[in-house]
């Protein structure tokens, strides 16, 4: 299917794509790549992620990009912000966007929030359409409707438990980032009409990996060895399919309601670490007490303080649970993943 | 003969990275054979070698087609195509060693390219482990270059350790950087038996390091080829303020532990 929109980029599951989409765009998400790690920008010990991206654009890898739309998520993304405005906006004139980004929940969270999508969305406007009521209510519709698609063929109301097994989900966010939405949803409804349930069966033991983007070689490992289903909790699978449910717009007439519905939608989501509340662990201490987890496995690419704290605290609530917890370790990049095969089965042979 | 081929007799194959070992085993006879003999270039043909070196060793009183169930294990498990099943060598470890020293609680795994600290139930049940497989700092390819650097003998490294008036503290572990630090270590004139008690501590920090990130408790053991180095197993009693149990032959724990799960397997 043509494309013909200009493509505006994104780091964080914390964008609304829907509001990039509304003003003209075609949303796509930048993932680190495969590339050996030798970018001028930062040093070795910062954030392998930013660092992954900013190589990419140092190389010139983005240059067909319209603009960058960072969301300020944490301080390394800050960082990637003044080198993409060094790189794209003040050498290539790519327009290259900050949002901000509350690190709570309530209603004063999500009325800065909403200032802030009000602010984006004028901006967008001003690079590409105006972002009007029409716009954005057909933008939801279209990104909520592969959420949908998802909900229905799952057993359980939950994200968590989608009806794909890992590696069909990751591969459809991998995907859903970077085509246009109309020919994600209408191959996700094939292929779940044609496939059914394949995952997230409910009453069965299953195995949970969380923390940051794993490599697809990892998922492939993990598919291979684990005697269990495996779901995931990440910001490639269950935080990204969280887009508000077209549902929201029900009442909205104007632009203002549907941003601040939006608002409050991304922000009530199945958090990430950098959101100071403790319903992502209210969530894991539900699952902890149930009789299907069989284990918990934290992926981690290194540098990354949230993402430290978020295995420490992780690691302490399932010891006290009796959950078996592993934590590996991979570098972005990295290709062969046998090293880690050893300590995933030896691991699978605990809970066994 | 009639009597060994009604036994279940099982074997286990350790490919490690420097060596392969293999033991064959029965719940009536123990321990019947075994070999040790290094991996080289082809994971595959070491498992082979290991095997029937081992069945040679034993007068050729057994065949191959007199095993009933092998499990391979350690890096090169994946290779061992002729093996029944592979599992992970921190679980045969952990059976080997808790076979050896019943009620072993942690076990110290140094082996040619990795170390590993493994906590285990007391009945040979692993509950958690640590794992460096990243690099070969603290592990018996660290010490066979710092033995070659100073020029002595790897079986060496423990007597001359004990003469030592003092240890000398050795900051880097990274193989590459430790072997320059000692080369400028011989070049000041620092005698060697104070460098070789330096590396053997820093070893046992290290590892000691690892062990403070799990639950570890008494008794200890100690398996893989370094366990052989009594000056590395000196160290790591003395910054464990603990005994360690050290089998008599440990670097092949883990292909014993793959014996006796090879033993569980069939019955």
């Amino acid at each position: 299917m043509p494309n013909s929109r200009p493509k505006v980029a994104w780091v964080c599951s914390y964008t609304p794509e829907e509001i990039i989409h509304a003003a003209g765009f075609q949303p796509v998400r930048l993932l680190a790549g495969d590339d050996p790690l030798i970018n001028k920008s930062f040093p070795p010990n910062f954030c392998p992620y930013a660092r992954q991206i900013a190589q990419r654009l140092e190389k010139g890898l983005e240059d067909e990009l319209a603009g960058l739309v960072i969301a300020n998520s944490c301080n390394a993304m800050m960082h990637l912000y003044n080198v993409a405005r060094k790189t794209l906006r003040q050498e290539k004139n790519i327009f290259v966007y900050l949002l901000d980004l509350p690190r709570h929940q309530g209603p004063l969270a999500q009325a800065y929030f909403f200032n802030r999508l009000k602010e984006m969305s004028d901006f967008l406007g001003s690079q590409g359409k105006a972002v009007t009521a029409e716009a954005l209510q057909a933008a939801v519709r279209l990104y909520g409707q592969t959420n949908k698609l998802l909900a229905e063929s799952s057993l359980l109301p939950n994200p968590l438990f989608p009806p794909l097994q890992p590696l069909a989900y990751y591969d459809l966010a991998a995907e859903a980032t970077a085509a246009p939405r109309k020919s994600i949803n209408l191959s996700l409804e094939r292929k779940l009409r044609d496939n059914g349930q394949q995952n997230g069966k409910e009453g069965q033991p299953y195995l949970l990996l969380t923390g940051t983007i794993p490599p697809r070689g990892l998922l492939e490992l993990m598919e291979e060895s684990a005697p269990f289903q495996l779901l995931q909790e990440n910001c490639m699978t269950c935080r990204y399919f969280s887009a508000p449910d077209p549902a929201v717009l029900e009442g909205c007439s104007t632009r203002e309601d549907i941003l601040a519905n939006l608002a409050a939608s991304y922000l009530t989501k199945m958090p990430c670490p950098r959101l100071h509340h403790s319903a992502r662990y209210h969530i894991y201490r539900q699952l902890f007490q149930g009789p299907n987890l069989k284990g918990l496995i934290f992926h981690d690419f290194g540098f990354c303080d949230l993402s430290h704290y978020d295995s420490l605290h992780l690691r302490a609530m399932a010891k006290e649970a009796g959950v078996p917890f592993l934590r590996i370790k991979t570098e972005l990049g990295q290709k062969n993943l046998g090293q880690l095969k050893t300590r995933l089965e030896a691991f699978l042979e605990i809970i066994a | 003969m009639e009597e060994l081929t009604a036994m279940p007799i099982t074997a286990g194959i350790d490919v490690g990275s420097l060596s392969a070992e293999a033991v064959v085993y029965s719940p009536e006879r123990g321990i019947i054979t075994y070999s040790i003999v290094p991996t080289g270039a082809n994971s595959r043909r070491a498992a082979e070698r290991a095997l029937s070196e081992a069945l040679a060793k034993n007068g050729n009183s057994l065949k191959f087609g007199d095993l009933d169930y092998i499990v391979a294990t350690g890096y090169g498990r994946i290779s061992v195509d002729f093996a029944n099943k592979a599992v992970t060598e921190i679980t045969c470890h952990a059976k080997g060693a808790s076979f050896l020293r019943p009620g072993v609680k942690t076990v110290i795994d140094i082996g040619g390219q990795d170390s590993k600290v493994i906590t285990l139930d007391g009945r040979g049940k692993v509950t958690d482990f640590v794992m460096n497989d990243k690099c070969a700092a603290g592990t018996g390819r660290f010490l066979e270059v710092m033995a070659s650097a100073l020029e002595v003998n790897l079986t060496d490294l423990a007597s001359l350790s004990r003469k030592a008036a003092e240890s000398v503290p050795i900051s880097s572990m990274c193989t590459v950087f430790a072997e320059s630090e000692v080369v400028s270590l011989i070049a000041e004139g620092t005698p060697p038996e104070n460098i070789i008690r330096g590396l053997h501590d820093s070893i046992a920090k290290r590892v000691a390091g690892m062990a403070g990130r799990l639950n570890i408790g008494e008794p200890f053991a100690m398996t893989g080829g370094v366990a052989k180095n009594a000056g590395v197993v000196d160290s790591l009693k003395k910054i464990l303020k603990a005994d360690i149990f050290v089998p008599p032959e440990p670097q092949i724990a883990g292909a014993l532990g793959a014996a006796l799960l090879a033993s569980e397997m069939i019955q």
